[in-house]
């Protein structure tokens, strides 16, 4: 065995600062594979730091930053969906910021700052060619005054490892795929036939839904509210064909795990069938949800 | 005598077959190390009490610290109890560990608050779930040692706990076994008010064996202590300094980047796992090898709390396996 040739991991990282209501895109040369090899990315990793004008904690910066993803002229996600959309929480959602997905810091630093971390990690490791890169953009909501001051520094990473020179480029590479829906708020509110579909001619695998739910706070949108989980929004499901997904108007954090924020299961939706969300209770302009899909399509590489 | 009922005869299960092997078993040691001292356990509680061979499937251990025995207060020293106690395990004359590693460098982090804090004393868990079953033979033990750096001024409680599976009387192990490994590198500590860098030596994150070593994860780990008198120590907070001051950058022995540009440390290792997970990906550290860590540490981007003097330093890890010839 060729030792030094062997699968070592890499990771890549960029960083960008948005204004509110600003966009940009990461550095395409710093995300790249180094040497031009081909490479496996399992995991992608994002910070959002930002200072405080005033104490704020339950609130993440993932809902007011989103990012359209692409690896060559390839989709992995449909559009901009917002960072906190695209993996499952790993903590609970609360106001405490020992605690919550967003950390406050005050001990250290004079001007508060928070920080948010989000990561997902894909349902397939992505395989990216030699030459192309998975490329990264940024939109930063309008809506994202204070309690936040000035800019967010937004870091990307891309974990995974160098494919091992004698490994053969993959017949089929499994692309991971992300679609939001993003709803105005409204007594009652139903996806559309393109929000979380299967635009491709391919089946396409999924993994989980993702449901977030947040209020304003200050002039910012982002907060998510311990009590918005208590009953007040409710969500039915179907799919294309009729059957029931959730079949009543379920809580939902019944429907989207309140710890992890997402349901898991898995499922083939055929090419250009798509599921139906009906949400109830986002009455007042504070209240937003966001519901995406996660999974992932074969395609051939030729 | 005719039986009167058919079917499998109700019998009292034969009580030496039932204790052959494959039963739980779940052993602890425990010992209190003072500051900047080192300690071992009672390695009898450690063995096996059936004499036979067993697999160690996971490695725990539970940190505390005593507030009322100490100088520091309550809420004081909290949250780096994981970094203030370096571990070291020995299997016969195999090495498991590259000397003493922090003991929060072993595993993954499944929450952001990892420390229980009552008036009287705080508690940290820590586990290593080992990518494969650590077969240990007949009458061996997993030795293990303790370091307390003395990054906290007190004595730190320690119990370890093993919880594996008692094998069978005869049972032969497989011609290779999966012998696990860690390894870390500690940086020194960075003064937050001001920019520094830092280096890991050749031997800190090193594979000094014939073997590969598949990868199950690396970890890194950000401690962040105020040298005031009623000092704070924390870990999950701090956050500028993990999050945007200490950055990283590896490359191996042959000088493949593996963090290609500095990356925040929170970037390179979870947020809230603290780790950067390799387990089934069949990720390799060749043999002989060692990877090079630089820390590369920003001044502040906005003022530091007037009056505090505050230090952060990089903990960085990795644990794998190697084949090992039985």
């Amino acid at each position: 065995m060729n030792y030094s040739c062997s699968r070592a991991p890499l990771l890549l990282n960029a960083s960008v600062s948005l204004a509110s209501g600003g966009g940009a895109v990461a550095d395409a040369v710093a995300l790249s594979s180094p040497f031009r090899k081909p490479v496996w990315i399992n995991e992608i990793r994002w910070t959002i730091g930002s200072n405080l004008s005033a104490p704020s904690n339950g609130g993440s910066q993932g809902a007011l930053v989103s990012t359209q993803i692409k690896v060559g002229r390839v989709d992995i996600t449909r559009g901009f969906i917002p960072i906190w959309n695209l993996g499952p929480s790993l903590q609970r959602a609360d106001g405490g910021d020992d605690y919550s997905e967003s950390i406050l810091d005050a001990a250290t630093s004079n001007t508060q700052t928070q920080w948010a971390h989000h990561r997902w990690l894909l349902p397939r490791p992505l395989y990216v060619l030699p030459g192309t890169t998975l490329s990264s953009s940024f939109r930063r909501s309008s809506t994202s005054g204070a309690p936040f001051s000035g800019n967010f520094t937004i870091d990307v990473a891309y974990a995974g490892c160098y494919a091992h020179p004698e490994e053969p480029i993959p017949k089929e590479i499994a692309v991971p795929f992300a679609a939001v829906w993003q709803p105005a708020s409204s007594a009652y509110v139903i996806s559309g036939e393109l929000d979380l579909a299967n635009p491709f001619l391919v089946p396409l695998h999924v993994q989980r839904f993702i449901g977030r739910l947040s209020a304003t706070f200050g002039s910012s949108a982002g907060y998510e509210e311990y009590s918005l989980t208590n009953g007040n929004v409710t969500v039915m499901m179907k799919d294309s064909q009729g059957y029931s997904i959730i079949k009543d108007l379920t809580t939902f954090s019944n429907a989207f795990d309140y710890l992890r924020r997402a349901w898991t299961f898995q499922r083939t939706l055929a090419p250009k069938e798509w599921y139906t969300a009906y949400v109830r209770g986002l009455s007042g302009a504070s209240r937003v949800c966001t519901v995406s899909l996660i999974g992932w399509r074969n395609e051939v590489y030729s | 005598m005719q039986r009167r009922f058919k079917g499998p005869s109700p019998t009292v299960p034969n009580a030496e077959t039932l204790l052959d092997g494959r039963l739980p078993l779940h052993l602890t040691a425990s010992a209190t190390i003072p500051s900047s001292s080192g300690g071992n356990v009672n390695a009898v509680s450690l063995k096996n009490p059936m004499g036979r061979a067993m697999e160690i499937l996971e490695i725990k251990w539970q940190v505390r610290f005593d507030f009322g025995l100490n100088t520091l207060r309550p809420g004081d020293a909290t949250f780096v109890l994981g970094g203030a106690l370096g571990c070291r395990l020995q299997l016969g004359d195999m090495p498991l560990t590259n000397g003493y590693v922090p003991v929060w460098s072993f595993g993954r982090s499944d929450n952001l608050q990892e420390c229980v804090v009552s008036s009287t004393r705080a508690y940290s868990e820590y586990s290593w779930k080992l990518p494969f079953p650590l077969y240990v033979p007949a009458g061996g033990v997993v030795l293990p040692s303790f370091q307390n750096r003395g990054l906290l001024s007190g004595d730190i409680g320690v119990i370890i706990s093993y919880s594996a599976r008692d094998l069978p009387q005869n049972y032969s192990p497989p011609p290779k076994v999966a012998v696990p490994y860690a390894a870390a590198y500690v940086s020194k500590p960075f003064d937050i008010s001001a920019a520094g860098t830092d280096v890991s030596n050749e031997t800190d994150l090193a594979n000094p064996f014939d073997e590969p070593i598949v990868l199950q994860r690396m970890t890194g780990r950000v401690p962040v202590l105020s040298s005031q008198t009623s000092g704070f120590a924390y870990e999950k907070s701090g956050v500028p300094v993990a999050a945007e001051q200490m950055n990283v950058r590896i490359v191996d022995s042959y000088g493949r980047p593996i963090i290609r540009d500095y990356a925040p440390m929170r970037q390179a290792f979870s947020a809230l796992t603290r780790s950067w997970e390799m387990d089934g990906q069949q990720i390799v550290m060749d043999p002989k090898s060692f990877y090079r860590a630089y820390m590369k540490f920003d001044a502040p981007s906005n003022a530091i709390i007037s009056g505090a003097a505050i230090y952060a330093s990089g903990h960085i890890g990795f644990t794998g396996y190697r084949e090992v010839k039985s």
